[in-house]
């Protein structure tokens, strides 16, 4: 497993280095210093921010830089359609900007801080002091590669001079394809999440601006294909649409450039042959493109199958006193005082509910269901850092369980005690009944 | 002085013990007509095969158009055949379902890109403008042998080959289809070379060579 | 001045504005979204609040009918090129291609060439038009119209819109309003095998002037200005109550929001310390009794939160136990509905209207016979060549060069 995440990490740092070397026509020395220097600065900043940013909040500022850069794309690739299908307007060409010295240097070390950064999310454990050793042989390697893969560069099969859509499409890609082999710098899910709540939104808005009965007047199969578009599937489809429409409108705008005029050539053949050049080099270029989705999709296959291994304890049967409550004792069977999530089952009167008990960083517990209010109730299991729901493969920070909203697992009220906790086992049981009602009424019925 | 277009020395093709062509000296000029006449056997169409890229020689030295045509790699080769030459044979080799004009298509698709308004524009130069939309089992033989014409200079050759292209043909169209190879060669200027059987077909050319077994026995040049 | 108006208005009149601006609020959702459950209700809010995000989701329709004015007059200039013949209106970028002929040959010749290739030909003494196929021109017009129409409607939704919710009850007036002496006749619900709907619900109205009026379900029924939109089905029952400590008892019309039958809606009994806790039950047939009329009601009676007593009680019957009666003898039917006025329903519905019939046009238009255009016209020194085409480029390319090859032919013929 762990060989597996270190051979796309050093995939993904081959690739960024091929393509930066083919993408600029500048001097290789100075490129591979760039890429050098960026990547162990990236290491470097990467365990900078993990040993002073407390919880989450490193993860979160890098999920913000590369989701910043996603959006760049995104508008980068908006830009290109807009060039390649305007009229009279001509396609400005990456070559002045790649045989540029400066650019190109700066980039390089731009991407290097990037992927450098990444690593060191991967390598460098979190919180405390900077574990010197480790980021040295972390930077250390990524020079090594550096030099190595800028060796097999050479012997890459040359590339039509890419513009700069085409270049972004396939550095990102190969970052995204980095960052998602890391669950906790993911970008797919929650991207997903995010596009399954906009459309649940959009639709309930529309139902509500146009004026729209609700479901009782409905025919039931009419409102089982509305409630599709509630399902996870929609968000999964919709997140791919997001995940890699930059990439295809950079296909677009390759594909629907103007084949240049032939009409000053009197002679068929030699027209036609101009003309099926064009169409090759066009056809050519869409090479980049592909191999951009190719990496996407690589990313979202890590997302959707994270290659980790999670803590997930099988429930613990409980029940309560007759005064209805549940107590749990903080030692015993189970010792809640590891820092692991423990997962308990309350059955009463042919009704269940799942719930779990987290003792968190600051030493005290939060008591959840094992189900959020969005999803149907798969249930959560525990990384490094996080748990995550198995349904929307969500990652919610250990800081944040307990926590309402999202898809966070809803927080139960209890009481401490001096050696455990007590839980309401009625309201436990209402809790559980209200939370999987509504999210197996429509949302995610599919599953 | 006009220039060489074909330049041979010492071509020579064997196919295991069989010699078909035996070192063959030859140059033809730019534009220039040349018959080749012999009996069957005599290596006429080896030599054909050979100007055409369609077959490799044993030894010997092959230039046309400047390219040396022994070294030429295998998508070399490929695209001399299809930017350089262009064949007539005597079976025409035209594709049965598909219309006269989508056979010349067919021809601009190996090439480049199919372009039909061209391609009824060449169906029209050899006078089958009425007939575009006949599949070749509609035509007559001169008229396939037209269609066969078109095919081959749509690509615009420099080098039309002709395998017996008249060997199907009666008098009349045999007649019909050298005046038009004769009108497009004023028009086109591509050098013709033409096997034959027929001493009234081989007339039409500039030069005729004559081959026997292998070699090259007689030239007369057109007035001889 | 002029020149940063001149910039204004090709910002104002760009492609890429409308995407650009989707774009942002997307960015802002997002945002809102990292911190709020309901970020399309706060972004709309920020939007209605805000006069530049109002202004800035303006300039989408704005743009759009920037550019259906500019693209319209694109349109007719090159068709009056066309019908004219004249070479005076012609510009580069009007077409995709343009080539000057140094010479000036006739025309005639070509008119045959090109008609048999299946273009409509039209000559006058100076110029040849051909084309042929159908132009998606008017596709993008009711494209252009539809995101007029969508996005004014959007901002018309969120800026006027206003909601007022009303209880219906039959028989009883519509207090809202100058509808005090507007009385509600009748409310029902039927059985309906719709498209959509597999109920049909109908509010009968009197209005104080003896005109009658009916109200359905959808598309929306107006009263005065505003468009009914039926929220939630309940009944009004007639309940009577005693208790041990009640013996008075106590008789109301309740109203209860009690259907489909199992939602629970409960009741105070005012002045005492009791809570009724209501709901329908689903009739032994499967019938809906909200359709039928025929129903009995499930009840809890708590006293300060106990349970003191629970049953079942028909219409027109009682259930006694422990001291403690509930009668159930009529009822009438409720719809708890919002009285909406909003400016923004029909353009929006329009604007769908639009984009269907948009798709329904580019469709065919563009790829079973896409429009494709040559234009031969008399210039100063020569003749020039433009041709455009909408699909089918490559294949329409070749007419072209055709007819260029042929001019060219005519040329060394005569020469």
């Amino acid at each position: 497993m762990g060989a597996l995440k270190l051979t796309v990490l050093i995939l993904a740092w081959g690739g960024i280095i091929i393509v930066l070397g083919r993408g600029f026509s500048v001097n290789r020395l100075l490129l591979a210093v760039s890429n050098a220097t960026g990547f162990a600065a990236g290491v470097a900043v990467g365990a900078l921010l993990l040993s002073t940013l407390q919880g989450d909040a490193s993860f979160a500022v890098a999920k913000a830089v590369l989701s910043a850069l996603f959006l760049l794309h995104w508008l980068v690739s908006l830009a290109a359609l807009y060039r390649s299908t305007g009229e009279g307007t001509t396609v400005e060409r990456f070559q002045k900007m790649s045989n540029n010295p400066l650019s190109a240097a700066c980039c390089s070390i731009a991407v290097g801080i990037l992927a450098g950064t990444i690593c060191s999310f991967r390598f460098i454990p979190q919180g405390g002091e900077v574990p010197l050793l480790t980021v040295v042989i972390v930077g250390f390697s990524g020079v090594c590669l550096t030099a190595f893969f800028f060796g097999v560069e050479q012997f890459v099969p040359k590339m039509p001079v890419p513009t700069a859509e085409v270049l972004m499409a396939i550095v990102v890609s190969f970052i995204l394809f980095a960052s998602s082999s890391i669950p906790r710098l993911d970008l797919f899910s929650p991207l997903v999440m995010k596009v399954m709540k906009l459309i649940h939104d959009i639709v309930h808005q529309f139902f509500e601006s146009m004026l729209i009965p609700d479901h009782l007047f409905f025919r039931p199969e009419v409102w089982n294909y509305i409630g599709l578009l509630f399902g996870n599937r929609v968000g999964l489809w919709g997140g791919m649409l997001i995940w890699f429409t930059p990439v295809l409108l950079v296909a677009a705008a390759i594909r629907l450039e103007r084949l240049p005029s032939v009409a000053h050539i009197r002679q068929g053949a030699e027209r036609r042959t101009l003309l099926k050049a064009h169409i090759r080099e066009r056809r050519t270029r869409l090479v980049a493109p592909l191999i951009a989705g190719v990496m996407l999709a690589a990313a979202v296959f890590q997302s959707r199958f994270p290659a980790v291994e999670y803590w997930d304890p099988k429930p613990l049967k409980v029940a309560a006193t007759p005064s209805g409550s549940i107590f749990i004792p903080l030692t015993g069977e189970i010792d809640l005082k590891d820092g692991k999530i423990h997962k308990f089952l309350f059955k009463e009167r042919g009704r269940d509910a799942r719930f779990m008990v987290l003792q968190n960083s600051a030493g005290g517990y939060t008591v959840t269901l094992d189900a959020c209010s969005i999803c149907k109730p798969d249930g959560y299991g525990q990384t490094e850092g996080a748990v995550i729901c198995y349904y929307c493969k969500t990652l919610i920070p250990l800081e944040t369980v307990g926590k309402p909203g999202g898809c966070n697992p809803v927080p139960v009220p209890f009481m401490m005690e001096k050696n455990g906790i007590a839980i309401d086992g009625a309201a436990l049981l209402n809790l559980w009944g209200i939370t999987v009602q509504a999210t197996n009424r429509v949302k995610g019925a599919a599953r | 002085m006009m220039d060489v277009l074909i330049e041979t020395r010492g071509l020579t093709r064997n196919y295991g013990e069989i010699c078909a062509l035996k070192p063959l000296d030859l140059r033809v000029n730019n534009g220039e007509w040349l018959s080749i006449m012999g009996h069957s056997g005599s290596g006429k169409s080896t030599l054909l095969n050979l100007l055409g890229g369609l077959d490799r020689p044993s030894d010997g030295f092959i230039r046309v158009g400047g390219e040396d045509l022994r070294v030429l790699s295998e998508d070399g080769m490929a695209r001399y055949r299809r930017e350089f030459v262009g064949i007539i044979f005597q079976q025409h080799h035209l594709i049965p379902y598909l219309t006269a004009v989508e056979n010349i298509m067919m021809a601009q698709y190996f090439h480049s890109v199919p372009d039909e308004a061209e391609a009824r524009t060449a169906l029209e130069r050899v006078g089958l403008g009425h007939r575009l939309k006949n599949r070749p089992g509609e035509l007559s033989g001169g008229e396939q042998q037209r269609v066969c014409i078109a095919r081959a200079i749509i690509n615009s050759p420099r080098l039309l080959l002709g395998d017996e292209p008249t060997g199907n043909l009666d008098h009349g169209s045999t007649r019909v289809v050298m005046e038009l190879l004769s009108e497009l060669r004023a028009e086109e200027q591509f050098t013709i070379i033409m096997v034959t059987h027929n001493h009234e077909v081989a007339a039409w050319g500039d030069r005729t060579i004559y081959l026997d077994d292998g070699v090259m026995v007689r030239e007369e040049l057109k007035g001889d | 001045m002029r020149r940063i108006g001149n910039v204004f208005f090709s910002v104002l009149s760009s492609r890429a504005l409308p995407p650009l601006v989707m774009v942002f609020f997307l960015i802002m959702y997002a945002g809102i979204a990292v911190f709020s459950d309901e970020a399309l209700a706060m972004l709309m809010a920020q939007i209605r609040r805000n006069p530049f995000l109002t202004i800035l989701l303006a300039l989408i329709p704005l743009n759009a009918v920037i550019r259906l004015v500019r693209e319209t007059a694109r349109f007719l200039r090159r068709r009056r090129l066309i019908k004219t013949g004249r070479c005076e209106g012609l510009v580069p970028g009007m077409f995709d291609e343009m080539i000057d002929l140094s010479f000036s040959p006739s025309l005639a010749r070509l008119q045959e060439q090109l008609a048999a290739t299946g273009y409509r030909v039209q000559a006058t003494e100076t110029s040849l038009a051909a084309w042929r196929g159908v132009t998606v021109f008017p596709a993008r017009i009711l494209f252009l119209a539809g995101m007029i129409f969508l996005f004014s409607g959007i901002l018309f939704s969120l800026t006027t819109r206003t909601t007022r919710r009303e209880m219906l009850i039959e028989g009883e007036p519509l207090s809202w309003a100058t509808g005090e002496r507007d009385r509600i006749e009748n409310v029902s619900l039927q059985e309906h095998a719709g498209l959509f709907f597999n109920r049909a619900l109908t509010v009968k109205l009197a209005t104080h002037d003896g005109i009658r009026k009916t109200f359905g379900l959808y598309p929306p029924s107006r009263y005065q200005g505003a468009f009914l939109y039926p929220r939630y089905l309940g009944i009004a029952p007639l309940v009577r109550f005693s208790a041990p400590d009640l013996p008075g008892g106590f008789e109301t019309h309740y109203i209860l929001m009690i259907y489909p039958p199992g939602k629970e809606d409960s009741a105070d009994i005012p002045g005492t310390a009791y809570r009724v806790f209501f709901s329908l039950a689903p009739a032994e047939s499967g019938d809906d009794p909200f359709i039928t009329g025929r129903m009995a009601l499930l009840f809890r009676v708590l006293k300060e939160k106990e349970p003191v007593a629970t049953g079942r009680v028909l219409l027109g019957g009682e259930s006694s136990k422990g001291g403690y009666r509930l009668g159930f003898p009529d009822f009438r039917r409720v719809v708890a509905t919002d009285f909406v006025r909003d400016h923004g329903v029909i353009p929006i519905w329009m604007a769908l209207v639009f984009f269907a019939a948009a798709l329904l046009w580019w469709l065919p238009a563009r790829f079973i016979s896409p429009r494709r255009e040559i234009f031969f016209v008399q210039g100063f020194n020569g003749i020039h060549a433009v041709s455009r085409a909408e699909g089918m480029r490559i294949r329409h390319g070749g007419v072209f060069h055709a007819a260029l090859d042929s001019l060219e032919n005519n040329r060394a013929t005569h020469d």
